[in-house]
């Protein structure tokens, strides 16, 4: 299995770019998962739990509200209304949690 | 004499304080453009990927039948949404914005314009001149408001879609470096197809690839939803470039004040010191003339 590049922009920032193996969005026709070499996707998102496979079996979980996820050339971007970290794996931090301006 | 020695010093003295204030405000400012700028290079990338995604999709027919991409010709009403600063102390900044929103307001026909104040010197400015104004927001103290810049996204979408208005206009501040910003006039609602494209790859390019892709739900409802979030986006950016634009501004103005404080200090300082000689060489002539004559 091969790993893709994942981008996950908010409005006010850009929040994970990185290299992962497998994601499941809650899409706007209910979730969907996608691996690397997805073919071109274009779906709104929901509100519900973005689940994020990074190798080696660790996992990323956010919790989504609305927004766009897209796929295309083996680079999944998602643009999130709303994002909040649910859970991430030991160890790592993701640098804030929203709206951190002023 | 002592008399200007004394006032020649309070002078200095002023001039000092007001050089240490307009230093600390140029301090300030360049804090705050620091961290706007911070702020505008990281909304660009939600902007840039939703103005892309957008693109692909403006090529399909049920884009260009959507109610926002209507254009309603010449003679519709037109919103044009002032940006300029709550304070002042700014240089021309404030001049700047205003004038160019009046010249586009009368080459496009004053009576059929209504200006919508973002800032309170452009509000206080067009309550003085009489425009006609639709509404305002102030009071940000500097901070780019995420909030408050996606209300008045909605709202204009709101006005534009219940016919209040035919067109929306944004004057703001364009952001190109430090060094130089420029007001700057841009159409925000009705959309223009050209002007999504322009900013993306190829149109021929986009046509290609909007056929492969895989739409979810639907295509008008990823457009339907594209949209709203494509407008409040752009407004977010117009704001943070506004914002880090009026930091920039200030801060070259009180540059400027606080040279200036310091070549008046010279100039002063250059007085003081000739009108101390002066007293000092008469004194002198008046003991030796006063010694001459006793001795005489």
């Amino acid at each position: 299995m091969a790993d893709y590049r994942l981008q996950i922009i908010t409005q006010t920032r850009t929040v994970f770019d990185r290299m992962v193996e497998s994601i499941v969005a809650p899409g706007g026709a209910g979730y969907l998962g996608v691996l690397a070499h997805h073919a071109p996707l274009l779906t709104t998102l929901g509100s519900g739990k973005l689940r994020v496979r990074e190798r080696p079996g660790r996992e990323f979980v956010f919790q989504v509200e609305g927004g766009f996820l897209e796929v295309s050339r083996n680079v999944a971007t998602i643009l999130a209304d709303s994002l909040r970290l649910l859970s991430a794996p030991a160890g790592e931090s993701i640098a804030g949690d929203e709206e951190d301006q002023g | 004499m002592v008399e200007t020695l004394r006032t020649l010093r309070r002078r200095i003295r002023s001039i000092e304080n007001v050089r240490q204030i307009t230093r600390a405000m140029e301090m300030v400012s360049s804090a705050k453009l620091r961290r706007t700028l911070k702020i505008l290079q990281a909304g660009r990338p939600y902007a840039s990927k939703l103005q892309e995604l957008l693109a692909r999709l403006a090529e399909s027919e049920s884009a260009l039948a959507h109610p926002l991409f209507e254009a309603r010709g010449e003679a519709g009403r037109i919103t044009l949404v002032v940006f300029t600063s709550d304070r002042g102390l700014c240089g021309a900044f404030n001049a700047n914005l205003v004038n160019a929103a009046e010249r586009f307001a009368v080459e496009r026909g004053r009576e059929r314009t209504e200006m919508y104040c973002v800032g309170r010197k452009g509000a206080a400015h067009c309550a003085k001149r009489g425009w006609a104004v639709c509404g305002t927001m102030t009071e940000f103290s500097g901070n780019i408001d995420l909030e408050r810049s996606n209300r008045l996204a909605n709202e204009m979408k709101e006005r534009f879609l219940s016919r209040q208005t035919d067109e929306v206009d944004l004057v703001y501040s364009e952001f190109i470096s430090t060094a130089r910003i420029r007001p700057k006039v841009a159409r925000f609602l009705s959309l223009e197809r050209e002007a999504l494209l322009a900013g993306s790859e190829a149109a021929e390019a986009n046509r290609r690839v909007a056929l492969d892709y895989i739409f979810e739900p639907s295509t008008e409802e990823v457009f339907d939803s594209l949209l709203p979030r494509y407008l409040q986006a752009r407004m977010y950016i117009t704001f943070a470039e506004q914002f880090t634009s009026e930091h920039t501004a200030r801060m070259l103005a009180m540059h400027n004040a606080t040279e200036n404080c310091e070549e008046l200090k010279d100039s002063m300082t250059l007085r003081l010191n000739k009108a101390r000689q002066a007293s000092i060489t008469k004194e002198l002539l008046d003991i030796v003339g006063g010694a001459e004559a006793l001795r005489g």
